[in-house]
C-alpha cells in the first residue's frame, strides 16, 4: 500500500476538484493507502466549521438542495475519521479572513514548509488537484 | 518515496496559484529535494517586468539554494519574449528536454 499525498487548490463551489479529490480519498482509504490532504489556496475554505444563516434563506427549496451538494464539511470530517490527515495553509487562510475561524473536526492548522514537507518525506506519490 | 520535485506555475503573478507554486518549490528546495520550478505557458510572464518583493525573494532564495528554474522556448516565443526581455535568467528548455526532465521527476505538481 502507498502513502499519497494531495495538495488541493480549489475550493469547494468553484469547480469539480474538491469533490473529485474528496472522492479519490475515499477510494484510496478504502484501498488500504495511507492519505494525506493539504489544503492549499481557496481549498483552504474547506478547513472551517460552517455557520448557518439563521434567518429566512431566500431561496427555494430546490436551489438549497443543488447548492447543499457542493458542502463538503460533512465528508471531509468523515474521512478524517476514516484516517485521512488533513492539514490546511495558515497562511492562505490569513488571506481569506478565514485564519481564526474553527476548523473542522480531524482539520489540523499547517504551513508549507512543516505539514506539506513532512508529507512529502513520507510519502510514495504526490501530486496536486485542483 | 519521492526523491526530486517539479513544481510547474501556469500562471502569472496576478493569480495566487503563482506564489503558491513558487513557495512549495521553495519549501520543496529548502527541504532537501532537488525540485524544478518550471514556468509553462503564461508562467512565463513571471520573467518579465517587476514582481511583488515577496515573490522576487521567494524567487531568490530558490535560485540561492540551487533550485532550477526552467522555462521552455516556445512559450517564450508565442509570446515574442526573447531571453534579452528577461528580468530573471532561467534555463530555457526545449520540450524534448522538459519531457526528459518531467519522465526523471517523482513527483510533479501543477499550479
Amino acid at each position: 500500500m502507498a502513502a499519497i499525498t494531495i495538495t488541493l487548490l480549489s475550493g469547494a463551489v468553484e469547480n469539480e476538484a474538491a469533490d473529485f479529490a474528496l472522492r479519490f480519498v475515499n477510494r484510496a482509504l478504502a484501498k488500504g493507502h495511507q492519505v494525506n490532504l493539504f489544503l492549499f489556496g481557496n481549498a483552504s475554505y474547506l478547513a472551517n466549521r460552517e455557520v448557518p444563516y439563521q434567518g429566512d434563506k431566500g431561496i427555494t427549496p430546490d436551489l438549497a438542495a443543488y447548492m447543499d451538494t457542493f458542502r463538503l464539511a460533512d465528508r471531509l470530517e468523515a474521512l478524517a475519521r476514516s484516517g485521512a490527515v488533513v492539514h490546511t495553509c495558515h497562511t492562505t487562510e490569513y488571506a481569506r479572513g478565514t485564519e481564526g475561524c474553527p476548523y473542522l473536526d480531524g482539520v489540523d492548522r499547517g504551513n508549507v514548509g512543516v505539514s506539506l514537507m513532512k508529507f512529502l518525506i513520507t510519502s510514495d506519490v504526490a501530486f496536486t488537484i485542483g | 518515496m519521492i526523491g526530486n520535485v517539479s513544481i510547474i506555475v501556469r500562471q502569472p503573478w496576478g493569480n495566487e496559484r503563482a506564489v503558491l507554486g513558487v513557495r512549495t518549490a521553495l519549501a520543496a528546495q529548502t527541504g532537501g529535494y532537488q525540485t524544478n520550478l518550471v514556468l509553462l505557458g503564461d508562467g512565463v510572464w513571471n520573467l518579465t517586468g517587476t514582481r511583488p518583493v515577496y515573490l522576487d525573494q521567494l524567487i531568490t532564495q530558490f535560485l540561492e539554494n540551487e533550485g532550477r528554474l526552467i522555462c521552455l522556448d516556445q512559450d517564450l516565443e508565442a509570446r515574442t519574449l526573447t531571453p534579452g526581455d528577461l528580468t530573471l535568467r532561467p534555463e530555457i528548455a526545449g520540450t524534448v528536454d522538459l519531457a526528459e526532465l518531467m519522465d526523471e521527476t517523482d513527483s510533479i505538481n501543477l499550479y
